[in-house]
């Protein structure tokens, strides 16, 4: 519980909902909005817990759960009767027991790690037979003292008809129940539920904070926690998912895109190209995102050190000689702006499923015009 | 615990209490009045500007007791029974949760059953846009010949997704998005109501947040409620809902006019480690860009803007710094931020810093005078070395960017031309002792090309235009240009108002002398000379090509060769 | 926490409990039940969240305690056993129960991550017939709506006004209503609505015995206190529409015919009607009810008449089959009333032996096709 009083006890997020709570003025629907991973739902959790709590805390005029007491220790654990959690269902989990079977295994992946990042099919829903129960269960009245929650995770996941049947419940929750969702935008939620609600944003965490975090609840090394809390910029989750699948592959797969990046600036483009070839799969979608998102990354990394001169600004601490290095092809934000939009287009096209490696050739020849343009 | 929210403890009970819609609700109420009451509406407008809460009074209004009635009296078990959804003869379906053939089916059955006690058996259907092609077919079929106990009455956010057969059996009204006075005006009643201490301002700052919707309106000053324990201020609003301080963007502006990158970084970075939403950033950054551009435009203005007389001074003196064209190429980088924020999977670190250092890096165009100014400080012959010096303090403090000089670059064509340079310029040309040197002849002649590539970097177009001139003579700083007969149509170009100004100012200062020009045609020559220029210039052109490219350096260094001409091949 | 009872006491009372545990859940505690051992008898508990159900059960307490484990997992090892009796011991961390010639440990979990259950207050309690309480329930449950976006509709309004009890259900298309008296009811209970499940519910508890059963009227939960079993449901918010505004004053246009032969005839004639309305033609004309459909799907009809006694002006009026065969399936007599106005009006269905107010059925007619 240490964790709590550093990482959402403290945050401004929480200020704004323990206000609510002290004046008893709490809305009947909230949107905690920000990166996965971030924090969003220990807020809604710890948030559910203060409104249930025998024993409510006052520290520095801000209202926290005491964490100890029968409810608090159940709202923690999940396993509240006032606390209904719904998660994106991916379609062919449509029947009723299957969709508990999904959401179950979800809410013990976050009992284990509340920062953890759910994996989630792209089109997700709610069964419509789910959307019923949580209806019919809300229509009945509960005991009076208790505020109920219903807490939906990754709310721009769920789309369809029956997502929208629940939502529909959102216009007029009953009393004493409180809706919470849980998204990365605003904007991905339909504008007539983002009306509703009142949007509070968490916060990226602090990379010091999350170093501390993974430190202290796993076995990461100083220099793994230093560098994953840095990349995975203010999201916990992230961190940790990296240093889970943190192997020689996965490092390598680092370096190799790494590589790859700086031979665009080194290399005739030919080069860079049948290095491409070597070392990618050139057929995995995943690999492609994963290195198009380190490169923008490094651009970012590259854009910011060619004005700031700053190391601690780099996020990719693992290649910060290399990064120092290319910032000297930056002189305006003018290459990185354009390697960028270059970056973003692939990604779309991308999405719409064109061929990856004529893509990645595109993106490798325009890229290395973009920057040698700049060297003349 | 049972709070409230604002927007259904102030749901509006009546057709008067709804909030600007009175286009909507007097029309309903004159049809009810009439005795024309339609058996199909269609209620069109964004979210939280009143249609269901609209739907629901007209539901009111027609099986209340002693309805059909203008105003429903909301206390007999109908208007009740309709208030808490609970009435057996007005059903609230929402399309989103029936959208296929057999819940319209089941409507299109149900429909046939009598009302129980009402006058109409109404059926209000949200979201209709949601339905399934098929599921329109199906409705249709029902809306073509209602029976006469039914009435439905349909809600859209998306008007133009709902198919021209059901249009065209509805009655049709489009609720309004509110306007900022109308939601500030709402919002203060209900305050005064919560004995809610809130500043106007605030108030005002809620209503433009809101954009147009009550309900948006509403929720926010219920968090707002929520949050501040006493008076709220404009500040408290900004904590309460994590918008972007102002202060903020006022630093940010003064970095980016001050060409501080670093600082535009720093407070990025700040924005991050507060969390605020980046979209929120660049909605705020484009509202404060917004003020400066009408500041900029007349500063008289003001009162078209929504700020407070201490903030006006403050905008006003940033707008000083600022052209029309400067604030245009702003805004068009933080549009182009805000697109790539909502729609590109690019990271928003990156595309808010990347951007923020575009904008710092901005050539500003500096007003004529400025210039003109400046050298009368600073008499200096070589204005383009002059900027450098001058320290950052002293930056901060002077009104006067570098006074390099740029002009509107040519990606901005779209910006209106800076009309204050060029209504300067003309009267520049009048002061004879403001540059230095007299131009001759044989000095225009050898600096024509420079100047005309020189220019070409700023006006191609334009400056392609002028390189078809032949230079006449120089008389008492008055250059006469003679085109072709074939000219004719550039002679044109060159002399509208605002191209020969420029030419004019870009002449002056390339010359260091004041000049005026002038343009004829001569209709005899058919541009012979001009021909052979051409020619020379693409011979000079395939010369350059050539000397550059590291193949044929290759080529000659292997074959030991030189070059003794240049051919094209056709 | 120790105690030994006889399997066979024990398996009944699980049956009973294990009706309220749900198969799945999202919340896996509520497939356990909460097992306490006080003085002399342990309870054990179950809930769904919306029904609780704690069973009390008399047997020889050793140590007091309590725990939590698996319902299914005890409630088939109990099952299977041969009638001995069964002594039950916990550990922090696992339950073992003891047969003759042998043991089953269970893994079990701490009693306070069972959800708390409501608690009962007796003081409120006000007794009722158990056999008038299962007559209500079975003659109004039906009427009920399952449509969610009115959810009031879905459960059963009960009032108690002065000596009378009230229950009412209605989806909006039919509505069923039965009182009774009770010269215990004094002064007047808030109105509550229940959801069909737990009344349905009651009368597999009491069986055919006509014993009393406590009634709490909470304010957000209904107790129905059967001494040794307690059931709890939560109740439905409200309000629930005014039914008394729906039912038409009385009229004069009765008809009275046999039931048998009515549901009979308009189960045959509906086999041609709509598959969705499963609209019947009523025609009552001197002291004839003709029955007719027409169904253009399958290019059918059907008439049949039948003999009534009716002597008021020709009606024509549309009904759906199944809700009046539903209707006439709760009216224990050889004859019903239908009370009728017009052919847009709502009309009412009793029967001569129970007077009107004490029971009758309402049922909306559809609009007749021109």
């Amino acid at each position: 519980m240490n964790h709590l009083d550093k990482l959402i006890y403290t945050s401004k997020a929480w200020n704004i909902l323990s206000g609510a709570y002290k004046q008893k003025k709490t809305s009947s629907t909230y949107l905690l909005y920000g990166k996965e991973g971030s924090g969003r739902w220990l807020h809604a959790i710890a948030f559910t817990a203060l409104f249930n709590c025998e024993d409510v805390k006052e520290v520095d005029s801000v209202f926290r759960p005491c964490g100890s007491c029968r409810n608090c220790m159940n709202i923690f654990n999940l396993n509240f009767d006032a606390l209904k959690i719904v998660v994106p269902i991916p379609p062919h989990e449509n029947k009723l027991d299957k969709a508990i079977d999904f959401t179950l295994e979800a809410i013990q992946t976050k009992k284990a790690e509340p920062f953890a990042l759910l994996t989630s099919a792209k089109t997700t829903n709610i069964p419509i037979s789910l959307a019923r129960e949580i209806k019919k269960s809300l229509a009945l009245r509960h005991d009076k003292g208790q505020i109920r929650v219903v807490l939906f995770y990754k709310m721009e996941q769920m789309r369809g008809a029956s997502a929208d049947a629940l939502l529909k419940m959102i216009e007029e929750p009953p009393e004493d129940t409180v809706i919470i969702l849980i998204a990365d935008k605003p904007d991905s939620l339909l504008p007539t539920i983002q009306s509703r609600s009142q949007k509070i944003k968490i916060p990226r965490l602090a990379s010091e904070d999350m170093k501390e975090y993974l430190l202290e609840n796993g076995d990461a090394t100083e220099h793994l926690a230093s560098l994953f809390s840095k990349i995975s910029e203010g999201s916990l989750g992230q961190a940790i998912a990296m240093l889970e699948s943190h192997g020689d592959d996965e490092n390598n797969q680092r370096a190799i895109f790494c590589m790859l990046f700086k031979s665009l600036f080194h290399d005739s483009g030919a080069d860079t190209l049948s290095q491409m070839n070597e070392y990618l799969t050139l057929r995995d979608r995943s690999e492609t995102f994963a290195m198009l998102n380190l490169w923008q990354m490094l651009v970012r990394d590259v854009g910011n050190f060619a004005v700031t001169r700053d190391e601690n600004e780099i996020f990719n601490i693992d290649f910060s000689a290399d990064i120092q290095q290319i910032a000297g092809y930056f002189h305006s934000s003018e290459l990185a702006l354009q390697m960028a939009e270059t970056i973003k287009i692939t990604l779309a096209d991308l999405e719409r499923n064109v061929h990856i490696q004529g893509a990645l050739m595109a993106l490798g020849l325009k890229l290395k015009a973009q920057i040698s343009s700049m060297q003349n | 615990m049972s709070y409230v929210v604002f927007a259904r403890k102030y749901r509006p009970m009546s057709f008067d209490d709804v909030v600007a819609q009175e286009h909507v609700t007097k029309t309903l109420q004159n049809g009810i009045k009439n005795d024309r009451i339609g058996q199909g509406y269609l209620f069109c407008g964004p979210r939280g500007t009143g249609k269901t809460t609209t739907a629901r009074i007209l539901a009111k209004a027609i099986n209340c007791a002693d309805g059909p009635a203008v105003n429903p009296c909301g206390k007999c078990d109908a208007c009740e029974e309709i208030t808490k959804g609970v009435s057996l003869d007005v059903l609230e379906i929402d399309a989103a949760s029936n959208t296929g053939v057999d819940d319209i089916r089941t409507i299109r059955e149900n429909v046939r059953y009598m009302p129980t006690s009402g006058h109409k058996r109404i059926y209000i259907i949200d979201e209709i846009h949601r339905l399934s092609a098929s599921a329109f077919d199906a409705l249709l079929k029902t809306l073509e010949e209602p029976p006469p106990h039914v009435m439905f009455i349909f809600a859209t956010t998306e008007p133009l997704k709902v198919p021209e057969t059901i249009l065209s059996r509805t009655q049709r009204f489009d609720f309004k998005l509110v306007s900022i006075d109308d939601l500030a005006k709402h919002l203060k009643m209900i305050a005064g109501k919560e004995k809610l201490d809130i500043s106007e301002s605030a108030l005002r700052l809620v209503a433009r947040k809101a954009n147009g919707s009550v309900r948006d309106s509403l929720s926010l000053l219920d968090q707002i409620a929520a949050f501040a324990d006493g008076a709220v201020s404009e500040e408290k609003v900004i904590e309460a809902l994590g918008l972007v301080d102002k202060q903020l963007l006022f630093d940010f502006v003064n970095a980016i006019s001050n060409k501080e990158k670093l600082t535009t970084l720093q407070i990025i970075k700040t924005i991050f480690e507060n969390g605020v939403d980046s979209k929120d950033f660049v909605a705020e950054l484009m509202e404060h860009l917004r003020i400066l551009l009408v500041l900029t435009t007349d500063k008289s203005a003001s009162e078209l803007l929504n700020v407070s007389a201490d903030d006006l001074t403050e905008y006003q003196k940033q707008a000083e710094n600022y052209s029309v064209g400067d604030i245009i190429r702003l805004m068009k980088i933080g549009s182009s931020m805000n697109n790539d924020l909502k729609f590109s999977g690019l990271d928003e670190r990156l595309i808010l810093e990347m951007n923020a250092v575009k904008m710092a890096e901005i050539e500003s165009t500096v007003k004529f005078e400025q210039v003109l100014a400046y050298l009368k400080r600073n008499p200096v012959h070589n204005v383009s070395t002059a900027s450098t010096s001058s320290n950052q303090a002293e930056k901060k403090k002077s009104i006067i960017n570098p006074p390099k000089v740029t002009f509107v670059k040519p990606q901005a064509e779209q910006a209106p031309p800076p009309t204050h340079q060029h209504e300067t310029n003309s009267e520049a040309s009048h002061k004879p002792d403001e540059f230095p040197n007299r131009v001759t002849l044989p000095m225009l002649q050898t600096g024509w090309k420079k100047f005309l590539s020189a220019f070409h970097k700023k006006r191609p177009m334009l400056a392609s235009q002028l390189g078809l001139v032949q230079i006449n003579d120089v008389t008492n700083s008055v250059v006469q240009f003679t085109y072709p007969a074939s000219g004719e149509n550039s002679k044109l170009i060159v002399e509208k108002n605002d191209n020969i100004n420029l030419i004019t100012e870009s002449m002056s200062e390339h010359f260091q002398a004041k000049l005026s020009i002038k343009f004829t045609l001569d209709k005899n020559n058919t541009s012979s000379q001009q021909r052979t220029d051409e020619k020379e210039n693409a011979n000079e052109k395939l010369n350059e090509l050539v000397s550059n490219s590291s193949r044929i350096k290759n080529l000659i260094e292997k074959v030991e060769g030189t070059v003794i001409g240049i051919k094209k091949v056709t | 926490m120790k105690f030994a009872l006889p399997k066979s006491r024990l398996f009944n009372y699980l049956q009973h409990v294990l009706q309220v545990v749900p198969s799945k859940s999202t919340l896996p505690i509520l497939t356990n039940i909460l097992i306490e051992a006080l003085d002399n008898k342990i309870k054990i508990s179950a809930t769904d969240l919306d029904i609780s159900i704690t069973a009390s059960i008399d047997c020889t307490v050793i140590k007091k305690g309590s725990t939590s484990i698996p319902a299914r997992i005890l409630f088939d090892i109990i099952k299977e056993l041969p009638e001995s009796d069964i002594s039950f011991e916990a550990t922090s961390s696992r339950v073992e129960i003891k047969i003759p010639n042998g043991s089953y440990k269970i893994a079990s979990v701490a009693p306070d991550e069972f959800p708390k259950l409501p608690a009962v207050n007796t003081k409120k309690e006000i007794k009722i017939s158990g056999s008038d309480l299962a007559k209500m329930v079975s003659k109004t449950t039906f009427a009920c709506s399952d449509d969610e976006t009115r959810p009031a509709l879905n459960g059963v309004l009960w009032q108690t006004k002065g000596d009378k009890m009230l229950m009412v259900a209605t989806d909006g298309h039919r509505l069923a209503k039965m009182s009774v008296e009770n010269k215990k009811l004094k002064g007047l209970y808030d109105d509550v609505i229940v959801p069909p499940k737990v009344l349905n519910l009651i009368p597999k508890f009491i069986g055919d015995t006509d014993k009393e059963i406590g009634i709490i009227f909470g304010e957000n939960n209904i107790i129905f206190n059967m001494d040794d079993i307690v059931l709890t449901s939560r109740l439905i918010d409200g309000p629930y529409p005014n039914f008394e505004q729906v039912i038409p004053a009385s009229s004069d246009k009765k008809m009275r015919v046999s039931k048998d032969d009515l549901s009979r005839a308009v189960k045959r004639v509906s086999i041609l009607s709509n598959s969705l309305t499963h609209q019947v033609k009523f025609t009552l004309k001197d002291a004839s009810l003709t029955l007719s459909t027409t169904n253009a799907d399958v290019g059918g009809e059907g008439k049949e008449s039948l003999e009534c006694d009716y002597n008021g002006d020709e009606l024509e009026l549309g009904y759906n089959a199944i809700y009046v065969n539903d209707i006439l399936n709760k009216m224990d007599a050889d004859e019903v009333i239908f009370e009728l106005s017009s052919s847009v009006a709502a009309g009412i269905i009793y029967t001569p032996s129970t007077p009107r107010e004490d029971f009758l059925c309402l049922i909306m007619p559809l609009r007749l096709a021109d």
